[in-house]
């Protein structure tokens, strides 16, 4: 059976009379998907410029810092807590004592110069194995402070070799040989420095060339 | 119309690009040392030390001021012996790189006849000056306008520190050093202040 048009429940409301006002009138129907503006686009081009410059440039500055003059020779890695052992390139290294030296008093010395101090540090050096041994024979000793300054050990004519502890990782004497594996050598270093350096010093070893300084607490 | 001024844009950004290019300084003037200058009698500090010329002496021969007997090193030239203050800043510095460059361009490298205790070889410390001579040879004429260079690394020593120092020495002022030039000029080791 079938009704007249605008009677059927079911036909749309504005084909019949309705009560709705007409200020609200039906949604238009969802509008296609457009293509991204030409404008956002370079929007996007613009932001990946202004992102990638920077980073250009600072790959530019790194470039030529890394080739540069600079490079810290005395570069600091593991680093040792005081009176803590700690092994390293197969070697357990130890600080025992540092302090400031008494002024040398013989007449083979230097006195230190005017406004400089001479501190003494004494290690101890255990070798693992005889290639540990062989590794480290040509070890370096520096010293840093707590400004960062660093400081080789002191030209031998400021240092009084009264107690005989070598100052190298080989044995006493002139020996070019490497200390025996497993024993413990104690090693006597001496730094000149500046007065204010002396409280903060901090002594460090680099085991053998090409390798970080090992730095002492 | 629009077409054509995109092709005329683009033909100008190509030139701009290979203009831009041959503006790309070479490998050497790009990573030269990063100079500071200063005078005889300045100190002229860098990243790496401070130095402080404060004289100039020359002579005819050179030997060491306590040395042995009376051993002398001869020049044809003259020896030119440049006296300064030698500071580090944060690490121990020696002066691999040191010459004078005279003020027509040419470059003297320190001389062998100085033995060890020249300052630039001696170095110095973080914190402690030594004081010492640094030793050229050199023709006299070539005397004037002449500047210490020195840096600490020899080579490359890519945009490391440099300092510059001008030693005053005006055409005047060194005729007279040559003229009052002494047979011997003597030098001490470089020694902590």
């Amino acid at each position: 059976m079938s009704r007249p048009a605008g009677e059927h429940p079911y036909e749309p409301y504005r084909q019949r009379p309705t009560y709705l006002p007409p200020e609200y009138p039906p949604p238009p129907p969802p509008a296609p998907p457009r293509p991204p503006r030409r404008s956002r686009r370079r929007l996007w081009y613009a932001v990946a410029l202004v992102a990638l410059l920077p980073a250009w440039l600072g790959f530019l500055v790194w470039r030529a810092a890394d080739q540069s003059y600079g490079k810290d020779i005395y570069a600091v890695g593991p680093v040792a807590e005081h009176d803590r052992p700690i092994d390293v390139a197969g070697t357990r290294w130890r600080l025992t004592s540092i302090a400031e030296a008494p002024r040398p008093t013989g007449s083979l010395t230097d006195p230190p110069p005017r406004g400089g101090t001479l501190v003494r540090a004494y290690l101890e050096v255990t070798p693992a194995t005889t290639a540990a041994a062989k590794k480290i024979a040509g070890c370096t000793f520096a010293a840093r402070d707590a400004r960062g300054r660093v400081w080789d050990t002191a030209d031998s004519s400021y240092v009084e070799d009264e107690d005989d502890v070598p100052d190298t990782c080989t044995p006493p004497g002139y020996s070019s040989d490497h200390i025996p594996a497993g024993r413990t050598q104690r090693v006597g270093v001496t730094f000149l420095v500046p007065a204010d350096a002396a409280r903060s010093l901090r002594p460090m070893v680099r085991p053998s060339s090409g390798t970080p300084y090992v730095l002492f607490g | 119309m629009r077409r054509a001024l995109v092709a005329v844009i683009c033909a100008a950004l190509l030139v701009a690009v290979v203009a831009a290019n041959r503006l790309i300084p070479e490998y050497d003037r790009k990573m030269r040392p990063i100079g500071t200058t200063g005078a005889i009698g300045e100190t002229v500090r860098t990243s790496a030390f401070d130095i402080k010329v404060d004289r100039v002496t020359v002579g005819r021969s050179l030997a060491e001021k306590d040395g042995l007997g009376d051993e002398r090193e001869r020049t044809p030239g003259l020896f030119v012996l440049v006296w300064a203050d030698l500071t580090g800043v944060d690490q121990p510095v020696t002066l691999d790189t040191a010459y004078l460059r005279t003020a027509d361009g040419h470059r003297y490298d320190t001389t062998d006849a100085m033995g060890f205790g020249s300052l630039d070889e001696t170095g110095s410390d973080p914190g402690l000056t030594r004081y010492g001579a640094i030793g050229f040879e050199l023709p006299p004429y070539r005397l004037a306008g002449a500047r210490l260079v020195v840096a600490p690394q020899a080579g490359e020593n890519r945009l490391g520190p440099q300092a510059e120092v001008d030693l005053g020495l005006s055409a005047d002022g060194a005729r007279r050093l040559v003229a009052q030039a002494p047979a011997v000029v003597r030098y001490d080791q470089a020694v902590y202040r």
